[in-house]
């Protein structure tokens, strides 16, 4: 490689991996223990537990359990229903102060899926992962914050792709993993940084792409709204949030009719950003690991039952889909999970070093000092 | 004897093999957790393990 090209990637990696650091820092910081959110509810929060039910017990009628929940919370409107991902035996009844109020502040209530009981209402705002989880998605600064945070995601994958061209002059006269520990303190963290970066090369732009994506799931949402959902609710979109709907069992058993190879994950009710105002929005998801993590939706007629429509889902829902649990790493278990606090640390060396090298290179000292230090550094 | 404190240049390939490698586990890795369950974790955990216990290997403490 030509000095001129070296000198014009070193410049690359030097101001995306400096813009970029202090922002990475803190998302491999607050990441680190979001990858246990779970565990850390449970250990730190009280809930009360659903009822033990034999495998096979027939769950409670939905109409059942929204109508107990409802009673907890008078003069609110179910705006979703969940079915818990990780615990069959709970359902999730998110409430607002309005049918068609924006959902971002809205109250959980959990619900026992067996007997149609109430069980709590958690308080996330109150909980250490919550503050962890805004820290992490958008700094408290809503949507601005978030796409902020994406936009230095991409510094990072940048900044990740100008180190492996940086890494071929660095290596020239180097094995694999050599760590130099006999020389000066800079070219023993040079080394480190050129090996822990190596390893975590795939895995890093992974994590970091796919939280980017994240970040633009809202806009996501916007253009499905636009696109496909606009195409499915057709000349329903002007009717109005209707007072009286029917059964929201009978519209699950609907859509249960209507794709019977998947499970319901949640229901949309009329007229939340998932659905029309008409409609209830029964999303489906698939039944093997992978289709699992994508969605279908059903739409319902809330007024009288009635079929509408149901379509997959366009390629950018499913790559957002997609994209998440590649980010959370929630997918294999706790030794993944382990594996991906590993690689998070490895990454926070990777970001530390990084930093220290460019300090260190400005250090007056370091400029007088011959050029033997910056060979193969390529600052 | 020269050639011991002058290393010869690596050839990028050369110097790219590992990291490439490590990649390639890696990849593999993260689809296989995806796709499965079970045999197919399995698969992710060692697939993304092989560079952690890599790192591990390079970073063993030498004897003098």
């Amino acid at each position: 490689m030509q000095t001129k090209t070296i000198r014009a990637w070193s410049w690359v990696h030097k101001w995306t991996s400096l813009i970029c650091t202090a922002f990475m820092l803190l998302l491999c910081i607050t990441g680190l223990p979001l990858i246990f959110h779970h565990e850390i509810d449970e250990y730190l929060h009280e809930s009360v537990p659903a009822a033990e039910a034999a495998p096979g017990t027939p769950k409670a009628d939905l109409d059942r359990v929204v109508a107990n929940g409802m009673a907890q919370a008078p003069g609110a409107f179910v705006q979703f229903l969940i079915w818990d991902r990780d615990d069959p035996k709970v359902i999730y009844l998110s409430v607002a102060k309005a049918p068609d109020a924006p959902s971002d502040n809205n109250r959980a209530l959990r619900m026992d899926a067996h007997t149609a009981q109430f069980l709590d209402e958690p308080d996330t705002t109150g909980h250490l992962t919550y503050y962890l989880f805004k820290l992490h998605v958008d700094m408290f600064a809503g949507l601005p914050g978030k796409l902020f945070l994406g936009f230095m995601g991409l510094l990072f994958v940048v900044a990740i792709v100008s180190g492996v061209v940086l890494y071929a002059p660095s290596m020239r006269k180097l094995d694999f993993g050599t760590v130099r520990t006999k020389r000066s303190r800079l070219i023993r963290w040079l080394d480190l940084h050129n090996l822990l970066g190596a390893v975590t090369i795939v895995w890093a732009t992974v994590v970091g792409f796919t939280g980017v994506i994240n970040t633009w799931a809202d806009l996501v949402l916007k253009v499905w709204q636009h696109d496909q959902l606009t195409e499915m609710v057709g000349s329903f979109k002007d009717v109005p949030i209707p007072q009286q709907t029917v059964s929201v069992q009978k519209a699950v058993e609907t859509a249960v009719t209507k794709l019977p190879g998947m499970t319901p994950s949640f229901i949309a009710y009329p007229g939340n950003a998932f659905t029309s105002t008409a409609h209830y929005a029964v999303f489906m998801r698939g039944n093997t690991p992978l289709t699992s993590r994508l969605l279908q939706p059903v739409l319902i007629d809330a007024r009288d039952g009635s079929f509408t429509d149901t379509r997959t889902m366009p390629w950018y829902v499913q790559t957002l889909l997609l994209s998440q649990p590649l980010h959370f790493g929630d997918y294999g278990s706790m030794p993944l999970k382990i594996i991906w606090a590993l690689l998070d640390v490895i990454t926070i060396v990777v970001l530390g070093s990084g930093l220290y090298l460019w300090v260190a290179r400005r250090s007056p000292a370091r400029r007088t000092a011959p050029a033997a230090v910056a060979k193969g550094a390529a600052s | 004897m020269t050639a011991l404190k002058r290393p010869r240049a690596r050839p990028l390939s050369q110097i790219f093999a590992m990291p490439l490698a490590l990649g390639i586990v890696s990849t593999i890795g993260l689809v296989a957790a995806l796709v499965g369950d079970d045999v197919w974790d399995a698969i992710g955990w060692i697939g993304l393990g092989i560079p952690l216990a890599v790192t591990m290997w390079c970073l063993r403490p030498k004897s003098a």
